[in-house]
């Protein structure tokens, strides 16, 4: 039997053939990847867009920011911590729900109020991984993940209730006119 | 009754012998070729520019830019001052 050539053939398409799919299906799932990526940037500015606009409250910002982000990325509202796609990328690390960030950027949360350098930071933020292997090419499981972040700072108007609050703080009196701009 | 004797005189089920042998065979040059591609560190420059640059320029816009929470800000759109410029890159001077 081992004198005889038959059989060479398919031993050498099988070798092949593993390296071929892992780096085509690599190829495969960082176009998902990179496409997901691209639909993640625009969902967290649809969601800080929502943010930003005024509302009777800031809770009722965040709640508005809140629903847009899941409608886009997660699978439900009854499910807020499944993803859509979770066989392309997850929402990874903290946050509720997971890997989102709604409000002031950790950097800004940090530093105060006392700074204004980074004030500009308020809006939302998603960290999310995705396996870029399928098979494993030799990669190790946690070197497997790409892990991303998108970040979209549009700031927030002042709500309705803190302009109120304003106005009676400046001018007293139990009823103060104020506009969205105050 | 079947015989000892009968069934090990009969050429029955050699081609099943070979083919779960060979099937062994090529199972571990497959685990070994797996082996010596993770030795070879394949992954990994697979990777490198992904983890690195891209991760950067995915969420800054510039792979050179470095947030305040990794030893920056660098080449940071939103700040002011220092190596930050608005228009990503600050000029040569």
């Amino acid at each position: 039997m081992l004198n005889k050539e038959e059989g060479q053939a398919t031993l050498e398409f099988a070798l092949v053939l593993a390296l071929i799919l892992a780096i085509t299906l690599f190829y495969f799932q960082l176009c998902f990847l990179f496409a997901y990526g691209n639909y993640v940037q625009y969902a967290t500015f649809m969601s800080a867009r929502a943010y930003m606009a005024s509302g009777p409250d800031d809770k009722d910002q965040e709640e508005r920011a809140k629903r847009v982000i899941i409608k886009m990325i997660k699978k439900s509202a009854k499910d807020p911590n499944i993803d859509r796609w979770p066989g392309i990328a997850e929402g990874t690390g903290g946050g509720n729900p997971k890997g989102v960030k709604i409000g002031k950027g950790s950097e800004n949360e940090a530093a105060g109020a006392e700074t204004i350098d980074l004030s500009w930071q308020e809006g939302v933020r998603y960290t999310f991984k995705g396996k870029v292997f399928l098979l494993p090419l030799g990669a190790e499981a946690s070197d497997n993940y790409l892990t991303l972040t998108s970040e979209s700072w549009l700031g927030r108007e002042p709500s309705e209730a803190e302009c109120k609050q304003y106005m009676k703080d400046q001018f007293g009196g139990s009823d103060v006119f104020f506009d969205n701009g105050c | 009754m079947v015989k000892l004797g009968n069934l090990t005189r009969n050429n029955k089920g050699q081609t099943t012998v070979e083919y779960i042998l060979l099937l062994g065979v090529i199972a571990s040059l497959i685990a070994l070729f797996y082996k010596a591609l993770g030795d070879m560190q394949l992954a990994d420059s697979f990777m490198q520019p992904l983890t690195g640059d891209f991760t950067k320029l995915y969420r800054y816009g510039h792979k050179k830019t470095k947030g305040p929470s990794e030893g920056g800000p660098e080449h940071h759109v939103r700040f002011v001052g220092g190596n930050n410029f608005r228009i990503f890159m600050k000029k040569p001077q």
